[in-house]
């Protein structure tokens, strides 16, 4: 996948990333050779089912992935020009929740219990602005007023169980967008919460990247979502990227028969009624277990001898716009 | 103020409970077969005249009813008259208070012990998860935790008191008499005394410090950039720490018991052994006093852990 | 019963899964073979042991290890080995029967509180948590002084406390599960309250106890030696690991061996019982909180 056609070079890029896990019943590839750009400003979605290694994927950029279990096997990931992947212990601390942040799927469990909000708010500005005292505090009650919430001064002292769980993903989102990072990565901020709820955080999201012109990787499996607020979309089936285009391009013309069948699996209102919804037949792959070749052939209507056999490279299709299949498409 | 609710349920809760205890220790001693009084008079008193045995039950109120006889009894016991031993004609309470001091530094000592070495090892083993050091320290815990502590007691005493002559295997010397024969004496005992709550707490430090490092608010936490020693020190000992404190609560409660084999074990004059000799001699005021002031010993000691928990734990003021 | 056992969702047998589990824990498996090994001493302790346990030898009184005595004689003249071989009899039989009758007391009354919920309930907790206002330790020798020397009111006094911590794990557990979809299921089946808790509520709340009766057991084998060791308990001329080390305490300077014997055998077999219970915890682990159903 190649770079958005800017002048300027891209933000980060990923190039062939591929993260494995150790399980009780073997090795499992959760990413499996994934590459894209993130430019400056741009919102970037990742979507795919449960289990396609998108998650996976987030955390390793940042080096989150847990050892035991999980090894990041090979890859770069070039943040302005550095290798994140093999940076040293101290780099990859200085930059995590300061040029790069990330807010985490479950609100309810991601923040300390015992320390007071304020505390964990203003942790990143003391670790890597050096603020204290009184500027802090200010820093602080300014960051809850940005993502709406009321009587900030006084909530600063409050405990994490006095939140509503749509409350405490606005204070992981202060929390990330204390330092003015160039990055953020959201991990699903709104799949554990109410759909009124979603609809609010996301504008919030957005309007806070659109302020300080931070790049946003939203990572979801709602394609609802996705049109609404991407410029760009990756989709990914077991651990690849298998289409990358924007999100216009893709929403217009699907070019991978997943990305065909995602779409025509979900509701939409400017379809005729009369269509019925077309769900994708079979199964998402066992990853202990996956299929020789392309991992989607299986469920594919469109597969050919070649899909069983080789695993299809990505190719450019249209202007920033690539599909990773061997069978050209039209959607 | 949610703190002060809190407390004030909390020693609600406790009175209830000492109340529903000081019954039935009444009971009990009520239903113990033999009558400890006639035993004791026996001696005596002729116990085929009936009129001398109907008198001395009237004595000692005996022959009323048994509300009654709890009624007497509680108010005789909160103005402090808690009886006269049988065995050695001593009032109680001054048998107690005799004794207590004793037994309360035996206590703070164990205490000590089991903190300054479960703590460390705990954390100690659960940063360095399987690896040589853990693999020491859990053996270690498991044998602290398993070990018969008057064995323990008597393989120390070999070891350090006969084979190697360091410490003096029996013997209480009083602090105010000589303050560092006192403390040498001390060192055994409480160390015996203090073995099993270490390891319980080593275990309990381990396995709840593991499971703090397992949440996702610390993934959060070195998401933000933080060292992993700025993780363990301010993200996870203080959360982790917070059923430590029942253990150590819990650890007091239960180190009578053992303090039981230790004073008899190292001669040391102190609640235990006084309960001990009372227990055999059927003494039943003794008993009946220990057994309230354990139940004390007991409810003060939960209270106090509960308090400390709602200062740690924000969340448990709120839950009632 | 089949009709209900087909709403019910299925799983492969609980018991061979945990046992293979159990084993791959390596110190687990020590614990099992400890324990294994002094069930069979205790067991074949007529043929093993040298010596009868009771029999006096007056000319050989407070002697050192020999060739003749492996471990020496103790005060009457008694092989210590003998008798250290026989008094696994009275620890294991202690351990494993008292620990047995406070399982069932305990199960019954937990199943109780937890199923009938209300003033019932309410009260068996409140007596739970008198109980446990006391160090366990203190209560069995207070009863155990209350009824008498021998044996057999050891053991009841170890039940009279020792139902407490089981009625507590099962109630909690049956709290918990009763909740979930399937019981209702079973009873919008039909079936009576009394099927339903013992057949569907009582497999899935077992596994917490099963740890607690490892744990027990240990616990119990240290309760009988600390009680023996202070006097009560098993009376002469029998054997028990904890009438030994009084013995040897007694003559510490003279017949040291004595002392660390005894111990020794009730340090190891409680360790076995303790390692045995971290496996069984670990293996029994997401069945904890009761998550799924077992197959009828």
């Amino acid at each position: 996948m190649t770079a958005a056609p800017a002048a300027e070079p891209a933000l980060l890029r990923v190039r062939d990333l591929a993260v494995e896990f150790s399980t009780a019943e073997g090795r499992v590839t959760a990413v499996d050779g994934v590459s894209f750009d993130l430019n400056e400003g741009e919102i970037l979605a990742l979507v795919g089912e449960s289990g396609c290694g998108k998650s996976a994927t987030a955390l390793a950029l940042l080096r989150l992935i847990a050892e035991p279990p999980g090894r990041i096997t090979r890859g770069s990931v070039e943040f302005r020009g550095h290798d994140l992947l093999r940076a040293s212990a101290q780099e990859i601390r200085e930059i995590r929740g300061n040029r790069i942040a990330m807010v985490f799927q479950e609100p309810m469990t991601s923040l300390n219990p015992v320390l007071s909000i304020g505390r964990q708010v203003g942790e990143p500005l003391r670790l890597h602005k050096a603020l204290d005292g009184a500027d802090l505090v200010e820093r602080c009650v300014a960051l809850l007023e940005s993502v709406s919430i009321s009587e900030p001064r006084r909530r600063l002292a409050d405990f994490p169980h006095r939140f509503s769980g749509g409350m405490r993903q606005r204070v992981m989102i202060a929390m990330g967008m204390g330092c003015a990072p160039d990055i953020i990565i959201a991990d699903e901020p709104t799949t554990a919460l109410d759909v009124t709820i979603q609809a609010q955080l996301l504008e919030l999201l957005r309007e806070q990247v659109q302020r300080y012109r931070t790049a946003l990787m939203l990572i979801t499996h709602n394609l609802g979502v996705v049109a609404r607020y991407a410029d760009r979309v990756n989709v990914m089936y077991a651990g690849r990227i298998v289409e990358s285009a924007s999100a216009d391009d893709l929403y217009a013309g699907p070019r991978h028969p997943y990305t065909i069948g995602l779409l025509q699996s979900v509701p939409r209102l400017d379809r005729p009624a009369a269509n019925r919804l077309q769900p994708i037949r079979g199964q998402p792959p066992d990853a202990l277990a996956m299929p020789a070749g392309c991992a989607f052939h299986p469920r594919c209507p469109f597969a050919v001898a070649r899909c069983a056999v080789e695993a299809p490279a990505s190719r450019r299709v249209g202007e920033g716009h690539d599909v990773a299949c061997w069978v050209d498409v039209d959607g | 103020m949610a703190m002060g609710r809190y407390i004030g349920v909390r020693l609600l809760h406790a009175l209830v409970i000492l109340a529903l205890v000081t019954m039935l220790v009444f009971v009990i001693a009520q239903l113990i077969p033999g009558d400890a009084v006639m035993a004791a008079m026996a001696s005596s008193v002729d116990m085929n005249d009936s009129a001398v045995v109907a008198r001395v039950r009237h004595q000692f109120g005996l022959d009323q009813s048994i509300l009654v006889q709890f009624g007497n009894w509680l108010t005789r016991y909160l103005t402090g008259d808690w009886g006269t031993s049988i065995g050695t004609g001593q009032k109680v309470h001054a048998m107690f208070v005799q004794r207590l001091p004793v037994t309360l530094e035996l206590f703070l000592g164990a205490t000590a012990w089991s903190v300054v070495i479960g703590i460390p090892a705990g954390i100690v083993s659960a940063l360095k998860r399987n690896s040589a050091v853990d693999v020491v320290v859990s053996t270690g815990t498991m044998i602290g935790v398993s070990i018969p502590s008057f064995w323990e007691a008597i393989m120390l005493i070999y070891l350090l008191g006969v084979v190697f002559p360091i410490l003096p295997p029996s013997g209480y010397v009083p602090f105010a008499e000589n303050p560092l024969l006192n403390l040498k004496s001390m060192v055994l005992p409480t160390f015996v005394l203090g073995t099993h709550s270490a390891g319980l707490l080593a275990r309990y430090v381990r396995s709840s410090l593991l499971e703090v490092l397992g949440q996702d608010y610390i993934r959060t936490a070195r998401a933000k950039g933080l060292s992993e020693r700025a993780i363990i020190t301010l993200h996870a000992l203080k959360p982790a720490m917070i059923p430590v404190v029942t253990v150590i609560g819990l650890a007091w409660a239960h180190m009578l018991a053992g303090a039981f084999f230790v004073e008899v074990i190292f001669a040391i004059p102190g609640l235990g052994r006084m309960s001990v000799d009372a227990i055999f001699q059927k003494d039943f005021p003794v008993v009946q006093a220990t057994l309230i002031a354990v139940s004390i010993n007991v409810l003060v000691v939960n209270l106090l852990v509960d308090i400390v928990y709602g200062y740690l734990d924000p969340r448990v003021r709120v839950r009632q | 019963m089949t009709d209900i056992v087909a709403i019910v969702p299925v799983r492969p047998s609980g018991a061979s899964l945990v046992l293979r589990a159990v084993l791959r824990h390596r110190l687990a498996t020590y614990g099992l073979i400890v324990i294994l090994l002094f069930c069979a001493m205790a067991a074949l302790a007529p043929w093993i042991a040298p010596y009868n346990p009771y029999e006096q030898d007056l000319y050989a009184v407070l002697s050192a290890p020999s060739a003749a005595h492996w471990f020496g004689t103790d005060n009457l003249g008694r092989d210590l080995l003998s008798r250290t071989i026989y008094g696994a009899r009275v620890s294991l039989l202690f351990g494993i029967g008292s620990t047995a009758l406070s399982t069932a007391l305990g199960v019954a009354l937990g199943l109780i509180a937890g199923f009938r919920g209300g003033w019932v309930d309410g009260l068996i907790m409140r007596v739970t948590d008198a109980f446990l206002c006391f160090p366990p330790l203190i209560f069995i020798l207070a009863t155990s002084a209350a009824l008498g020397p021998g044996l057999h009111n050891v053991v009841l006094s170890f039940t009279l406390f020792g139902w407490t911590g089981f009625a507590r794990i099962i109630r909690g557990q049956v709290l918990l599960v009763r909740e979930l979809p399937y019981i209702e299921a079973a009873r919008a089946s039909g079936l009576t309250p009394h099927r339903i808790m013992l057949a569907h509520v009582l497999p899935n709340t077992l596994a917490p106890v099963i740890v607690a009766v490892t744990i027990t057991v240990g616990l119990a084998i240290l309760a009988e030696s600390g009680v023996s060791f202070l006097g009560l308990g098993v009376q002469p001329p029998t054997a028990s690991w904890g009438k030994e080390l009084r013995v040897g305490f007694t003559y510490l300077e003279a017949v040291p061996l004595f002392s660390i014997a005894p111990g020794l055998m009730i340090t190891l077999v409680v360790i076995a019982f303790n390692f045995l219970g971290d496996g069984l915890r670990d293996a029994l682990d997401p069945r904890l909180k009761g998550a799924g159903p077992v197959r009828k």
